[in-house]
């Protein structure tokens, strides 16, 4: 009996002396295993922001896909039937099809596959409900293109690595990503489910800003439409159009035809066609560019709005003679004849005469040769060639003149004519209007002048001459009922290795409405036509049938109308 | 020879009672405290979870809603009811004179400054402008309109 207390005590001593050990000093040790243990922290997804037009219509979204999974046990379900009547509504399936599902044995099946969230949660609900634990629903976050291929190319994609490529969805990249949260707190031991002995300490996500764009989808669905006809029509490769506020830099619809489902970015057959041709694909705009050369012929008052010229047809420059389309050869002609005739020899005349170092000075200022910084991403400079830079030769002068051996995008070509259409300010030009940020904050974008290329008068001049051009002509196809136009066609040979393809032309057409107070500029260009090589007859109808049909969305009232009001 | 235990009175007991029942009480008040604080906490998560899935079902919903009222959906449907594109040289345009109208400030404030009524018949007025049945401060306005 006298041993007993003593050993209760050494074992009580051992076990104290144990738990000193543990407890006191391995405690910050065992404290942080404990934690490491216990705490855990997974990040929660930051939803990456919509991009939508200016009239709300949404073109890019985040959604969650959810796929749902029924474990059968190897003996069957008790009551395939009752399962089936309840569950065929919840998941939009006939009973039949359900009730076919649930009749297997012993497998995993699947009741849906990548369904929408009111589906998916309306079975979670009913797993919760019905306590079923061999109901798996599982959900991803994928990026949706609601509208398909509409303005494709202008919208870009994310892949399923959450990789954002072209278009906004690149060039906005930061904007649209958001910041992940986090999840943290006590975990059970499986790290499925979260222990609430405390207030949940989450950081939040900052959800991706929402991205306003300057498209209005009814122009936009417009420009779509006309643009795939006309290429049909034609028979023709490939087409953009680009619609723009002249005033601001706004770009109200950019489409280039063919384009293709953004959904389906995945598929090998169609990479290659979201890329913007209207950015990232450089082009000889051909006859187009007379407007630019006589702008600054203009405004240098090398020429002016008396000039006349003795046009034989041809032109010898650098070793080598410039011709006039058809070799046709009109004798005396003013500035009107030169726009209405589209006449390379005078082009490369007035060129010529204002001098190498102006005319490319001028051409510079017009924004060609350098990227314009609109928010799409794989935006391209176009190519400038100047004296003394590699490959210019003494002809080029004379061809850029006419649009030849100079290579512009067709957004720099719009901005270059909407400078011409806006008093001669060259506006930087846009397409986001708005970024909503997660916390209510709207950033509107301003228009942003970029420089005054021309002065206002030789602005007005300019358009004048145009507008006489067009207007002489009461067969033009350009012709828009009720409105006066000023505009230009472009028909220009395409380089090929060794020369000028010659059986391709790209047709092309850029002009503005109304002429004496311009709300937007159109430009048409449509790649290698079949039915016909010419601008005037491809590419005018086009623009004459989007111009009467966006004229009355934008408001743009008819002249005679436009003068009564006034 | 025995002695009697001295019997402890329950006065001996008092102070140890009290410092267990308040230990007690202590321990039981931490315990449901902490139980609130993980209800509570539970109820948000599940609150949190509940709303992170209104607001999916809610995207779905308003994407499919976007998508219904595209125009390439809508079109097919107007022109299935027999709606028709115009053309520019279908539409009238009715040039009314001086208009936009534009209000003019200074009028505005002579006309509701201005003695429409006196005495009892300005209170009735505006005791039934209050109620929205009589002519009140906007129809003053619409009068400045020129």
């Amino acid at each position: 009996m006298r041993f007993i207390f003593p050993l209760i005590l050494a074992i009580g001593l051992a076990l104290g002396a144990r738990l000193f050990y543990w407890q006191i000093l391995q405690w910050d040790l065992l404290s942080a295993r404990a934690l490491t243990q216990q705490l855990n922290e997974e990040p929660i997804h930051a939803p990456r922001g919509d991009i939508k037009t200016n009239d709300g219509v949404i073109l890019a979204r985040e959604v969650y896909l959810y796929t749902v999974r029924l474990t059968i046990p190897a003996q069957g379900l008790s009551k395939p039937q009752e399962w089936a009547r309840d569950l065929a509504p919840i998941l939009n399936q006939t009973y039949d099809q359900v009730l076919a599902k649930l009749t297997a044995k012993g497998k995993v099946i699947s009741l849906a596959t990548d369904t929408t969230a009111k589906i998916g949660e309306g079975m979670r609900e009913y797993k919760n409900t019905h306590r079923i634990s061999n109901l798996e629903i599982t959900s991803r976050a994928v990026r949706t293109y609601p509208l398909g291929r509409f303005a494709a190319q202008v919208i870009g994609f994310v892949n399923l690595q959450g990789v954002a490529a072209l278009g906004i969805e690149l060039g906005k990249e930061t904007e649209l990503r958001g910041v992940d949260g986090k999840k943290g707190g006590t975990w059970t031991a499986f790290r499925d489910d979260r222990i609430p002995i405390e207030l949940p300490d989450d950081v939040p996500p900052i959800p991706g800003a929402e991205i306003i764009l300057t498209i209005n989808s009814r122009i936009q669905r417009i420009v779509e439409t006309e643009l795939e006809r006309a290429v049909r029509d034609a028979r023709a490769s490939s087409g953009t159009i680009i619609v723009m506020d002249p005033q601001t830099g706004a770009v109200l619809a950019m489409a280039s035809y063919p384009s293709t489902d953004l959904n389906a970015y995945s598929n090998p057959a169609n990479v290659g066609k979201y890329n913007n041709p209207a950015i990232s694909a450089q082009f000889e705009p051909g006859s187009i560019f007379k407007v630019i050369t006589i702008a600054a012929a203009l405004e240098a008052e090398t020429i002016s709005s008396a000039t006349v010229f003795e046009d034989n047809g041809v032109y010898p420059l650098g070793g080598r003679e410039i011709f006039n389309h058809d070799k046709i050869a009109p004798g005396r002609v003013n500035l009107v004849d030169v726009f209405k005739l589209s006449l390379n020899v005078e082009a490369a005349k007035i060129s010529v005469g204002m001098g190498a170092a102006r005319f490319y000075e001028s051409v510079r200022n017009f924004g060609f040769g350098a990227r314009t910084r609109i928010e799409l991403a794989a935006e391209i400079a176009g190519e400038v060639r100047i004296p003394g830079s590699c490959c210019w030769h003494d002809i080029d002068l004379g061809t850029n003149a006419y649009g030849q051996g100079i290579a512009v995008t067709p957004l720099q070509a719009i901005s270059a004519i909407a400078a011409v259409a806006n008093q001669g300010k060259l506006m930087k030009p846009y397409i986001v209007q708005n970024t909503r940020l997660a916390d209510g904050r709207n950033i509107k974008t301003n228009p942003e002048v970029v420089r005054q290329v021309i002065r206002p008068a030789t602005a007005r001049l300019v358009t004048e001459l145009l507008a006489q051009a067009i207007g002489a002509e009461s067969s033009n196809k350009a012709l828009v009922p009720g409105y006066r136009i000023a505009g230009k066609t472009g028909t220009a040979s395409i380089p090929i290795a060794g020369g000028l393809d010659p059986n391709a032309t790209i047709a092309s057409f850029v002009g503005y409405l109304p002429a004496d107070e311009p709300r937007v500029v159109v430009l048409v260009k449509i790649d290698k036509p079949q039915t016909s090589e010419w601008g005037s007859q491809i590419a005018s109808p086009v623009f004459a049938s989007v111009a009467k049909q966006i004229a009355p969305l934008l408001g743009i009232l008819p002249d005679e109308v436009r003068a009564k009001t006034k | 020879m025995n002695i009697a235990k001295p019997v402890r009175s329950i006065k001996q007991f008092r102070l140890p009672v009290i410092a267990i029942l308040s230990l007690t009480l202590i321990g039981g008040l931490y315990s449901v405290i902490n139980m609130q604080i993980a209800f509570t906490g539970q109820r948000i998560l599940d609150l949190d979870e509940r709303l992170q899935r209104l607001n999916r079902v809610n995207k779905q919903l308003e994407l499919e809603i976007s998508r219904e009222s595209a125009f390439d959906r809508i079109e097919p449907r107007a022109r299935a009811l027999g709606l028709r594109q115009t053309t520019t040289t279908q539409t009238t345009y009715l040039v009314v004179k001086n208009y936009p109208v534009t209000i003019n400030p200074s009028v505005t404030a002579q006309t509701t400054a201005s003695p429409r009524a006196t005495g009892f018949i300005a209170i009735v007025d505006d005791l039934l402008s209050r109620l929205g049945l009589a002519p009140g401060t906007a129809t003053a306005e619409a009068g400045a309109i020129r």
